[in-house]
């Protein structure tokens, strides 16, 4: 499949600022959005987000285009973040999920579907957390970047199987916990 | 019928993401009859719908102003006078070494015709055999001097096939669009009248 963004990537590769500028403005809120699965904390997403595009645009020379670049990014979010952990203390904030959630949504012409899909939103936000890292990583990939199985598995250095799997699996502990959180009358 | 077991529920993980139309018979007639699936079934397409529409976590107001102004700060990566990446230049070095090689074991006697046996060999392939020790009929020289060549631009050739990529794909498009409109250029300017 066609990278809808090797042209930008060409250019940036021959050291076109401006290129590269409109690959992060295309890709940080995808690659923000991964950050924050990894981190659960927003200012720790933005700075992982800001040294991923950092060892982007060292490592550019090298990108061979045999992935496309949004995966490639993601790729290098999945590494920072691992070295990130390693090197930070992992805060889990469960209780600070209300404020982290404040600035989902766009507003919708009908102000009541409008407040029902912002708590739903809220809810499912705040429901995610509670998932261990792989399930929220594979479920953020899956859902809200909308990558195949396949890219699944190149981002994540997986075989397609597990990653099959580890959705199925990810799904089942969200719907127990969706259970759980809102009762006979969740949906 | 499916039971109650690990691979079962992953298997209504798995349906349950899929429309209804793409249920196969044996899972309808499961859920009819089996409360448990039948719930859980409900719970995994309640959190399908929600996960439909699941919104991006949106970074802070001035972020992207904030992260462009830190990557401004940061020096262009060194591409002038850049050494050609390992995957350009080994192919390349393997190629000229397999060249050299087949130069330097050429013996002297090897333009006279139908020499019938190699016995001298220039210094620079092996002391032992510029001695006189080693002794070949032409036959077996070009076996070996053949397969040395073939098997050293091979590696090379396997090397650089390994490191072909789109980019490179669309580079020799460029080159084919280049050269056909060069072609069309000058067959106008043959067939122009003067």
């Amino acid at each position: 499949m066609e990278d809808p963004l090797a042209e930008w990537v060409a250019r940036a590769q021959k050291g076109d600022r401006a290129a590269f500028e409109e690959l992060v403005k295309r890709t940080h809120r995808r690659v923000y959005n991964l950050a924050y699965h990894f981190l659960s904390n927003e200012q720790e997403a933005e700075d992982l987000t800001q040294e991923v595009y950092l060892r982007a645009w060292r490592a550019l020379p090298d990108f061979r285009g045999d992935a496309q670049f949004s995966t490639w990014l993601y790729r290098i979010t999945l590494n920072t973040a691992m070295n990130y952990q390693r090197t930070l203390r992992t805060q889990e904030q469960a209780a600070g999920a209300a404020e982290t959630l404040a600035h989902f949504d766009a507003p919708l012409p009908d102000p009541a579907a409008a407040a029902a899909t912002r708590d739903r939103n809220a809810r499912l936000w705040a429901t995610v957390r509670r998932l261990a890292q792989r399930y929220r990583v594979v479920l953020a990939l899956f859902y809200q970047h909308e990558l195949s199985y396949a890219e699944i598995a190149e981002v994540l250095g997986l075989p397609i199987g597990t990653v099959k799997a580890q959705l199925n699996r990810a799904r089942r502990a969200l719907a127990a916990l969706w259970r759980e959180e809102n009762g006979d009358d969740g949906s | 019928m499916m039971d109650h077991n690990l691979h079962g529920q992953d298997a209504l993980a798995h349906y349950a993401a899929c429309p209804m139309a793409e249920w196969p018979p044996a899972l309808r007639a499961h859920l009819a009859e089996c409360p448990v699936c039948r719930e859980e079934m409900h719970w995994l397409r309640t959190v399908e719908a929600a996960l439909a529409s699941w919104p991006l976590a949106e970074p802070a107001p001035g972020f992207l102003e904030r992260l462009l102004e830190r990557l401004a700060r940061e020096q262009v990566p060194a591409r002038a006078g850049q050494v050609l990446p390992w995957n350009i230049w080994v192919p390349a070095m393997t190629l000229g070494a397999a060249l050299i090689i087949a130069a330097l074991a050429l013996p002297p006697q090897i333009s006279q015709a139908w020499e019938p046996a190699i016995s001298e060999w220039p210094r620079q392939v092996a002391p032992w055999a510029a001695e006189g020790r080693l002794t070949l009929d032409r036959g077996a020289f070009w076996a070996v001097w053949s397969g040395l060549f073939v098997a050293t631009g091979g590696v090379g050739l396997t090397l650089a096939l390994s490191a072909w990529n789109a980019r490179y794909t669309r580079r020799v498009e460029e080159v084919k669009r280049a050269l056909s409109e060069a072609a069309d250029h000058l067959l106008k300017m043959a067939h122009r009248p003067s």
